[in-house]
């Protein structure tokens, strides 16, 4: 029987998402411990052996102790050999007074099969006879420049025997962008040359690898299991893995979220344009999005109309929907015959601005300062 | 372009309606509500609208035309003339929407070709069209109004026409540049926009640390922004990461605290027990030192007094032995050191006796003095030196002779000798003279000037001294006389020789008292070797020391003794006493608990515990420090985090993209108007003023003169009264803005191509006004098409038929 693992990470339980109206932001924060039930849930289906969390379960070492309790319930649940959970950057381990792994290690007391591995030390498992070796590599800070992998390869030599899994969090060089490497920054090199059959990470909140499934991969980023940014446009990820012998044999990503966060970035320049967008954005699953749109261009005053209409619709649906959106009237060769007499500074102004495409509004600009100096 | 005919089939309250049109003025008379309006706005939109609208704008252009109650498409077909070519417009909005443009022969289908084919046939824009070539009623009635509301205001006819048209038809220049020259200022204040940052004040930077606080434009307020939100964002991670330094001191310190604490905890009980097992600890070697010492005084003072005696017994034996064996030394000694004298002594005679054989052997040996030695050495050299001469004088002879002849011949001193000279010749040689004697003759001959026999006599003198001397010393040669003169020298060297060697050995002493040294010698007594003498007298020395070295150890010891314990009955008694409290104190250490591994002795423990207790201590004050530390950074940082701040930032900084290029498409905007109006020029109203008067003038029938400001009228001049425009009769006014409207479209289409409409501009005329104007008209009309539409019968009765006009 392959070893069964379900790795998950960046679950920031506790994130505030003080951006959001009340009401969303009550949805955006159920939803994080909803989606961590429902990847509890798979994993019980699929007979997972390990439920890994490779960090940030928690959104900071401050988070309320109702929350950290709901969250041991929630894992609580799986029914595997063991929930392995490893502090990330945001929920860093500092020694047994930090406050989120005192009171989670408090919580989780009764839970035999939640193990905290706060501390760089190898931990074993026995399943079905096979051995499992744990390599977990926690965050001391929040922020760190020295990464947290380093001594594994030497314990790799140690263990020999059984399945090798080292766990960590932080960027890793060509995934995340950390130009001032101040998240444990670790290099696809290093990671390959520990010794460990592959890598559980987290922190960068995208999932890698970037296909669906597979059968090798010298390192899994989990992806935070449900969306919580705009920057973060996944449906929600999690990896199954399995593993036999020394080596991972299948993997296959899971998607336990079911919020989403979209942003459209539109240069609107016709009615069908506007048609497009709409239709684009009915195609999401409005009740579970939050759609910020980020929408420029020109269109006629009845377009624009018809836009603000549009999103108004939107709002209606839409979990939540922000635009930062800025719309010039159109200004065209038909508009500028409909509106300005032949051969008057304005028809002769704005057409040469038309033709400018280095300054695109140019022209638009030029036919509202008209009608503001018209109206002066 | 010249209109033909329009059918409107349905359009408005038409259902279907066609107009014939093909006439330079045609005149579209009836009452009111007839449907004037109607079809001038067939023929606009006809022209005008495309037929592919949004619901939206089909709704706003063409919805108040759709036939009523449910009418869902209006059209309109038009017909025209242009460049010599009739044309075919049909147009249907609404539902079946559809454009065609069709000569006859080529027929255009797509709307925006349509459009596209119409805007080049009619050459001026919707705009030029619906304020300028087309006036209703509203339009002069705002024409007359700008006039008078602007008089003074209005600097040229696009003002007017503006103002006239309440539509953008055209701006005025200044006052579009003021605005700009504010959208400008407003966007870019402050703003170095070459550097792309905050304008210097006294070369000193102005950004968010120092910020311009006035006059603040929306690129630098933007900008402004975005910095703060990126400072905001480097100064919540700076915090961040303070607070993981300060969290990870917290930790280091907990963690110290912690191990003290356990520590503590765990021995802090026994530290009353443990200090005295340290003073225990210490008392126990102590007094078992005590007590091991006495042991061993107690037993060594007895047999340290008996060694003592014992050996004051046993020494004066030991010494005398020892006496004797340096007497045996000495004598031995002296025995070894005469054996040496008479080994002396015999060499002393051996040597007496040499040097005396040799002094004897001297007075036997005959000897020449130096003095005869000297003689014979000058006898022998002036020997040599007459030999010398004459050798130096040697004369060769030579006889021959036809017949052999005796030749007596002297060499020399020497006496004759003959030969006999033949034919082959006697030859020979002689030293200094040869005599040659035969036949009676005699022939000397000698070499040299001086006489040779001195020298002949003188070498004979010497011959003989010398042979005398030689004679007198024995020998038979100088050199014979030399060989024992040298052999007398070496024996009296080597006689004098021996009697150094002889004094030598006598080593300054008298033969005589070696004779007697060595007398004495043979008196002394036979001894053993020295060796053997040495040995023993090793042994008992040392025999001797050590038993000294042992008893004075013994003394010692004693001494010793006697000063800390005064007897051994008191010893006995002290130690009896230490014995028993060693006891005690090793039965006490074993009651009290034993010490932790790692720690040698309680003291140890106990400093370990103490210092434990006050590293503690100091931890938690340090503890507190940090903690307070951290609380204050973590107030400080709120709930805010680095990764919320980071995407404000992003968000700030898009928003300072938008203001930066609506700034510099404002600057844009002013480098095209500047230049536009460098090269401006080619505006059809640029000669505006002179047909407006000229206009104004036919229709007053001369009776006024317009004066204008630049191209706007300023003033009427009647029968030399001045009015402004303000000041014009209602009939006055019309006239103007007729004057002004047609000036403007006979401006516009000055090749004559194309038409007019006019909607019942002529109501506010008297007749004769009314017959001025009406001419105008028919006479634009030979040059332009004229649609009129009017409701009043007269005003078409003049304009159609020129004999009413006459009439009125």
């Amino acid at each position: 029987m392959p070893i069964r693992i379900v790795h998950t990470a960046d679950n920031h339980i506790g994130l505030p998402f003080k951006q959001y109206p009340t009401e969303v932001r009550n949805r955006l924060v159920a939803e994080r411990f909803a989606a961590i039930g429902r990847l509890v849930e798979m994993a019980n289906a699929r007979e997972a052996d390990f439920f890994v969390v490779a960090g940030d379960l928690f959104d900071s070492t401050r988070v309320k102790a109702d929350d950290i309790t709901k969250t041991v319930g929630l894992l609580s649940g799986f029914t595997g050999t063991a929930v392995i959970v490893v502090p990330g950057n945001h929920d860093h381990f500092t020694g047994p007074e930090t406050e989120v792994w005192k009171r989670f290690r408090d919580a989780s007391a009764a839970a035999s099969t939640i193990d905290i591995l706060a501390t760089p030390a190898v931990k074993s498992y026995e399943v079905d006879g096979q051995t499992v070796h744990f390599f977990p590599c926690p965050c001391p800070s929040k922020t760190g420049r020295e990464p947290t992998i380093d001594w594994v390869a030497a314990a790799t030599r140690d263990h020999a025997d059984g399945l090798r899994i080292g766990i960590a969090h932080g960027n890793v060089t060509g995934l995340g962008l950390d130009a001032a490497a101040q998240y444990f920054n670790m290099t696809p090199a290093a990671l390959e040359a520990s010794g460990v059959a592959t890598w559980l990470l987290g922190h960068i909140h995208v999932p890698f690898p970037t296909f669906e499934s597979g059968t090798q991969s010298p390192y899994f980023m989990a992806g935070t299991h449900s969306p919580d940014s705009i920057r973060c446009r996944h449906a929600g990820s999690a990896w199954w893995i399995e593993c036999e012998g020394h080596q991972v044999t299948r993997f296959e990503r899971l998607s336990p979220g079911r919020i989403r966060f979209a942003r459209i970035e539109r240069e609107l320049l016709a009615a069908d344009d506007i048609t497009t967008l709409l239709a684009e954005c009915r195609a999401l699953d409005a009740p579970a999005t939050i759609l910020d749109l980020q929408l420029s261009g020109r269109l006629a005053k009845d377009e624009q109309a018809s836009l603000d209409e549009g999103i108004r619709r939107l709002d209606d649906t839409f979990l939540h929907v922000s635009h930062e959106n800025v719309i010039h009237d159109r200004i065209d060769a038909a508009k500028i015959a409909e509106t300005y007499r032949s051969g008057g500074l304005a028809e002769r102004l704005i057409t040469a601005l038309l033709a400018d495409a280095e300054h695109p509004d140019a022209a638009t600009l030029a036919h509202e300062l008209i009608e503001e100096a018209s109206q002066a | 372009m010249k209109l033909t005919s329009v059918r409107l089939c349905p359009f408005g309250r038409f259902t279907d309606a066609s107009w014939d049109l093909a006439k330079p003025l045609v005149v579209v008379h009836g009452p009111n509500e007839i449907g004037k309006s109607t079809l001038r706005q067939a023929i606009v939109h006809a022209l005008f609208t495309p037929t592919n609208l949004t619901p939206k704008r089909l709704a706003l252009a063409i919805g108040p035309w759709l036939p009523l109650p449910a009418g869902d498409y209006a059209a309109v077909t038009l017909t025209f003339e242009h460049s010599g070519t009739a044309w075919t417009l049909e147009k249907r909005w609404g539902a079946g929407p559809a454009s065609r443009l069709s000569d006859g022969t080529t027929s255009l289908g797509d709307p925006e070709a349509v459009q596209k084919r119409l805007a080049n046939m009619l050459e001026h824009s919707e705009a030029t069209f619906r304020h300028v070539l087309f006036t209703g009623q509203a339009e002069l009635e705002r024409t007359i109004d700008a006039i008078k509301e602007n008089a003074g205001g209005l600097r040229d006819i696009r003002d007017l026409l503006g103002a006239a048209a309440s539509a953008g038809a055209d701006v005025d220049e200044q006052k579009l540049r003021t605005l700009l020259d504010a959208k400008v200022r407003a966007a870019f204040s402050r703003w170095d926009d070459e550097r792309e940052r905050p304008e210097r004040q006294n070369g000193q930077e102005r950004g968010i640390s120092n910020p311009w606080k006035k006059e603040i434009g929306d690129i630098l307020a933007a900008w402004y922004d975005w910095q703060a939100s990126e400072a905001e964002h480097h100064a919540i991670l700076d915090v961040e990461k303070e607070c993981d330094r300060v969290g990870l001191d917290v930790a280091v310190i907990e963690e110290a605290i912690r191990e003290r604490e356990t520590f503590v905890t765990k021995h802090g009980g026994l530290r009353g027990d443990l200090a005295e097992r340290g003073q225990l600890e210490e008392r126990e070697p102590r007094l078992a030192q005590s007590v091991a010492a006495m042991k061993e005084a107690f037993s060594g003072w007895p047999k340290a007094q008996a060694e003592i005696d014992a050996w004051q017994k046993r020494k004066p034996e030991i010494e005398s032995q020892l006496k004797k064996l340096r007497q045996e030394r000495t004598d031995a000694d002296a025995r070894r050191a005469g054996a040496a004298t008479s080994a002396s002594f015999d060499r002393i005679k051996q040597a007496k006796q040499v040097s005396e054989v040799a002094e004897k052997e001297v007075g036997k040996l005959a000897h020449p003095g130096d003095d005869v030695l000297n003689e014979i050495a000058g006898l022998e050299k002036e020997i040599a030196r007459a030999e010398n001469q004459l050798a130096a004088r040697t004369l060769s002879w030579r006889i021959e002779s036809e017949n052999p002849e005796a030749v007596a011949i002297e060499r020399g001193n020497d006496a004759a000798e003959t030969v006999t000279a033949g034919p082959e010749a006697a030859s020979g040689t002689a030293q200094g003279r040869v005599r040659l004697r035969t036949a009676g003759v005699t022939l000397t001959v000698e070499s040299g000037a001086d006489a040779v026999d001195a020298i002949f006599a003188s070498l004979a003198s010497n011959r003989t001294a010398l042979s005398e001397k030689l004679a007198a010393c024995g020998v038979a040669s100088a050199e014979d006389a030399r060989t024992i003169a040298h052999k007398h020298r070496e024996s009296v060297t080597s006689a004098a020789t021996q009697k150094k060697i002889y004094d030598g050995f006598l080593l300054g002493k008298p033969f005589e008292e070696w004779a007697e040294q060595v007398m004495v010698l043979a008196a002394i007594p036979a001894t053993r070797d020295l060796a053997a003498i040495d040995d023993e007298l090793a042994t008992v020395g040392q025999r001797l020391a050590s038993g000294e070295a042992e008893a004075a150890q013994s003394d010692e010891a004693i001494v010793r003794w006697t000063k800390h314990y005064a007897d051994p009955d008191a010893l006995g008694e002290q130690l009896l006493e230490e014995q028993g409290e060693l006891k005690k104190t090793a039965e006490r250490l074993k009651a009290i608990p034993g010490l932790s591994a790692g720690f040698a002795t309680a003291k140890a423990f106990v400093e370990a515990l103490d210092g434990a207790i006050a590293q503690r201590s100091a931890a938690e004050k340090q503890l507190t420090g940090k903690r307070e530390e951290l609380a204050t950074l973590t107030e400080r940082l709120g709930d805010r985090r680095s990764e919320d701040e980071d995407e404000r930032a992003e968000a700030a900084q898009r928003a300072f993209v938008r203001a930066h290029a609506k700034g510099r498409a404002y600057l844009r905007i002013r480098a095209e108007l500047d230049r536009i109006a460098a090269t401006s020029g080619n505006d059809p109203l640029a000669a505006f003023s002179v047909k407006v008067a000229d206009m104004f003038s036919r229709i007053t029938g001369a009776a006024a003169v317009l004066e204008f400001d630049g191209q706007v009228p300023a003033n009427v001049v009647r029968e030399a009264v001045t009015l402004p425009p303000e000041r014009l009769s209602q009939g006055g006014s019309g006239a103007l803005a007729l004057a002004v409207r047609l000036a403007m479209a006979e401006a516009y289409l000055a090749d004559g191509d194309g038409f007019i409409m006019l909607d019942d501009p002529l109501v506010h005329f008297d007749a004769t006004r009314m017959s001025a104007a009406a001419d105008i008209l028919r006479r634009f009309a030979t040059r332009s098409q004229v649609i009129y539409f009017t409701c009043h019968d007269h005003h078409a009765d003049r304009l159609e038929s020129p004999a009413a006009q006459q009439r009125a």
